[in-house]
C-alpha cells in the first residue's frame, strides 16, 4: 500500500526507478527509526510524504551535479507514439520527462510545482539562493516544454 | 497575461502528481534491498551496544583501579602513623635515660661518633644507656618493636648510627617508604643512594652506603620491582592538526583521546597498543584526494574540506633514551590502523565565472585501513610516584596508504598528554 504511494513520490525526484527505490528504502528506514515521534491522531500519509521529500532532498545534496549546463539536445525521444494529446500523456511519460531533467532543475521543479513550496522555502531547503531557485524552475519548465513539443510533433 | 497564466496552470497541472493514476508494480528486489539495510542497521546498533559495554567496563575498571589505589595509600598512611607513634614511644624512654644518667649521654655520643667496630648499640652489652633506656623499653615490646629490634640487632653492627636513623634507612628500603620520600633512595640502575635520604649527616650517609654495598643489598629495590607488573595502562589526549598531501594548509585543529596499555620488555624497551577516538579536520586541493566516481557523478571537485571521526589503533615501540631520577626522555615509533566511524566532506566546484558551488557528503562509512600511518614521537615522562606517571609526547604521523572514502594521504601532528598507571 505505502510502497506504491511512496514510489509515486520518489520517482519524481530520481534519475531512475532504482534510484527511486533507494530513496524510498531510505525513507522507510527513517520511518522505522522515528515511528515513536509519529502522532497517532494525525494521518500517516502526509507525515510519510514529508519524510520521503526530506529524504529525496538529502539524496539530492549527496548526489547532485553542479554543472548546470543542460544538455537537452542529447536527450532522445523515448516516449511511446500512442497518445499525442497533452491531457492524454501517460504518467509514465511524464515521469520519464521529469527524470531527464538535471537533479538541480528537477528538485526545484518538484518542490515548487508538484509540492507547492515557495521559492524562499525551496532556497532554504536546497541551500541555494532564491534567484537560483527561480532560474532553475524557469529552465526546468523550458526543458519540459521542449520535451513536450518534441514528443507531440 | 491571463492566457499566459492559464497556460502555466495547465502545464503545471499536467506534471502535478496524482498517485491514483500511477500503476506501480511491487518488485521483490526492492524489499531485498530494504532487508539488507535493516540488517546493516541492526549490525550497527549491535556494534554501538558493544561499544557501550566496553566503555562501561573501562569506566568500571578505571574506577576499581582508582579505588584500590586510594585504599592502598590510605593503608600506607595508616601504617606511617603507626610507625611514627611507635618511634615516638621508642624514643621517649631513651631521652629520659639520657637526662637521668649523665654518663649515658656520653655513651650515646660515643656510639654515634665512635669507632664502628667497637660500638654495638643494639646489643646493649657495653652501654649503661642501653641498659637504662633501651632495655627498659624492651621489657614490653610490641610486634613492630620486636621486628625493629631484630633488624637492629642483626644489621646495625659496624654502621654506627642510632635507631631512629636506621629506621629511616629501613623505611627507605621498604617500598612503602619510597613513596614518602621526595626522591627515590635508589638510583635508576637499582643502586642504593643515601644521598636521597633527608635529615642524615654526610658521614652517616657514607656509612650506610658502605654497609649496604658490603651487604650487596638492593633487595629492597628489587622487591619493589618484583611487586610492580611489567604492564601499565594509561589515558591520553592530544590536539590534532591534520592535512593532506604535505605538512601545510592546516584546517582548524581536531582532537583525540583514548586509552593504551604498555608492556615493558626490559629497562629501556616497551611495546604498547590502545585505541583513541579522533576528530580529524583537513583541507585538500585538487589532486590531494582520489574520489570514487559514484561520490560526485564522475566530477572531480576543485577543493575539499573534511571532518572525519575515526578510531586510531596504534602499535608502538618505545625506547627510553635518557633516564634520570624519577623521569626519562623516550622516543617512540608506531604503526596506526584507522577505522573510519564517520566521514563528512564539503566539496567545492569552481565554475568558469570564478564562483564556487558546494555540496556535502556525510556518511558512517565504517571502513578500516590497516597500518595506514606511521608515527614518530619524542617524549618526556615524569614519575608522580612509584605507580603513576605523566607524559608529554609531541608526535608526527605520516601516511603509508590512502584512507577514507576520498582516499586521502593524511598527515597528522600534535602532542599527547598522558597519565599512566603501573599495574
Amino acid at each position: 500500500m505505502f510502497y506504491a504511494y511512496g514510489m509515486s513520490i520518489t520517482l519524481y525526484y530520481a534519475d531512475s526507478r532504482d534510484e527511486a527505490a533507494e530513496i524510498l528504502n531510505d525513507g522507510f528506514m527513517k520511518v522505522f527509526s522515528n515511528i515513536k515521534s509519529f502522532d497517532d491522531s494525525k494521518p500517516f500519509k502526509p507525515w510519510f510524504r514529508r519524510i520521503l521529500i526530506n529524504t529525496a532532498i538529502d539524496h539530492y545534496h549527496k548526489h547532485k551535479k553542479h554543472k548546470q549546463a543542460e544538455h537537452f539536445e542529447l536527450y532522445e525521444n523515448q516516449f511511446s507514439s500512442g497518445e499525442k494529446i497533452l491531457s492524454g500523456i501517460a504518467y509514465k511519460e511524464i515521469i520519464a520527462m521529469i527524470q531527464q531533467l538535471s537533479p538541480a532543475y528537477r528538485t526545484v521543479f518538484n518542490l515548487c510545482v508538484v509540492e507547492g513550496y515557495k521559492h524562499k522555502e525551496v532556497a532554504k531547503m536546497l541551500d541555494i539562493s532564491v534567484g537560483t531557485s527561480k532560474s532553475n524552475l524557469h529552465k526546468a519548465k523550458q526543458n519540459l516544454q521542449a520535451m513536450l513539443e518534441k514528443n507531440l510533433t | 497575461m491571463t492566457e499566459n497564466n492559464s497556460h502555466n496552470d495547465q502545464f503545471d497541472d499536467l506534471f502535478r502528481r496524482n498517485e491514483d493514476h500511477m500503476d506501480i508494480q511491487y518488485q521483490e528486489e526492492d524489499w531485498l534491498k530494504l532487508e539488507e539495510k535493516l540488517d546493516r542497521q541492526e549490525a550497527k546498533l549491535a556494534y554501538r551496544r558493544r561499544l557501550g559495554y566496553i566503555a562501561a567496563a573501562a569506566i568500571l575498571l578505571i574506577s576499581a583501579i582508582g579505588y584500590l589505589t586510594f585504599d592502598n595509600y590510605s593503608r600506607l598512611n595508616q601504617l606511617d602513623r603507626l610507625m611514627e607513634e611507635q618511634m615516638t614511644l621508642n624514643d621517649r624512654p631513651t631521652d629520659s635515660g639520657r637526662q637521668e644518667t649523665p654518663g649515658a649521654a656520653d655513651s650515646t655520643e660515643n656510639e654515634f661518633g665512635g669507632d664502628p667496630g667497637t660500638t654495638k648499640p643494639a646489643s646493649g652489652q657495653d652501654s649503661t644507656a642501653d641498659q637504662d633506656g633501651l632495655n627498659r623499653v624492651e621489657e614490653e615490646p610490641s610486634d613492630i618493636e620486636k621486628a625493629q629490634q631484630r633488624q637492629t640487632s642483626t644489621t646495625t653492627p659496624g654502621i654506627g648510627i642510632d635507631k631512629a636513623e636506621f629506621k629511616l634507612v629501613a623505611d627507605c628500603i621498604e617500598c612503602s617508604a619510597v613513596d614518602r620520600l621526595d626522591r627515590d633512595p635508589y638510583t635508576i640502575d637499582g643502586r642504593f643512594s643515601s644521598a636521597n635520604i633527608p635529615n642524615l649527616q654526610d658521614s652517616k650517609k657514607d656509612a650506610i652506603s658502605a654497609y649496604l654495598f658490603e651487604k650487596g643489598d638492593i633487595s629492597g629495590h628489587n622487591h619493589l620491582s618484583d611487586r610492580l607488573s611489567r604492564f601499565s595502562i594509561g589515558i591520553k589526549a592530544t590536539p590534532d592538526l591534520s592535512t593532506v598531501g604535505g605538512l601545510s594548509n592546516f584546517q582548524s585543529p581536531g582532537y583525540s583521546f583514548g586509552v593504551d596499555i604498555a608492556y615493558k620488555i626490559n629497562e629501556r624497551l616497551s611495546v604498547s597498543t590502545g585505541v583513541a577516538r579522533s576528530v580529524v579536520r583537513y583541507n585538500a586541493g585538487e589532486g590531494g584526494y582520489d574520489m570514487p566516481g559514484y561520490l560526485a557523478d564522475g566530477m572531480i571537485p576543485d577543493q575539499m574540506t573534511g571532518e572525519c571521526i575515526l578510531l586510531d589503533i596504534p602499535l608502538s615501540l618505545r625506547y627510553d633514551v635518557l633516564n634520570f631520577s624519577g623521569s626519562r626522555i623516550f622516543a617512540t615509533g608506531s604503526l596506526s590502523s584507522y577505522i573510519m566511524l564517520n566521514e563528512a566532506y564539503r566539496f567545492g566546484y569552481e565554475d568558469s565565472y570564478g564562483s564556487t558551488t558546494e555540496y556535502s557528503y556525510d556518511d558512517r562509512t565504517g571502513t578500516s585501513h590497516l597500518m595506514s600511518n606511521a608515527g614518530i614521537s619524542i617524549g618526556y615522562e615524569h614519575d608522580l610516584n612509584s605507580r603513576f606517571s605523566v607524559r608529554i609526547e609531541p608526535h608526527l604521523k605520516i601516511p603509508l596508504r590512502q584512507v577514507g572514502v576520498t582516499n586521502v594521504r593524511l598527515f597528522s601532528m600534535g602532542s599527547f598528554f598522558s597519565l599512566s598507571y603501573n599495574l
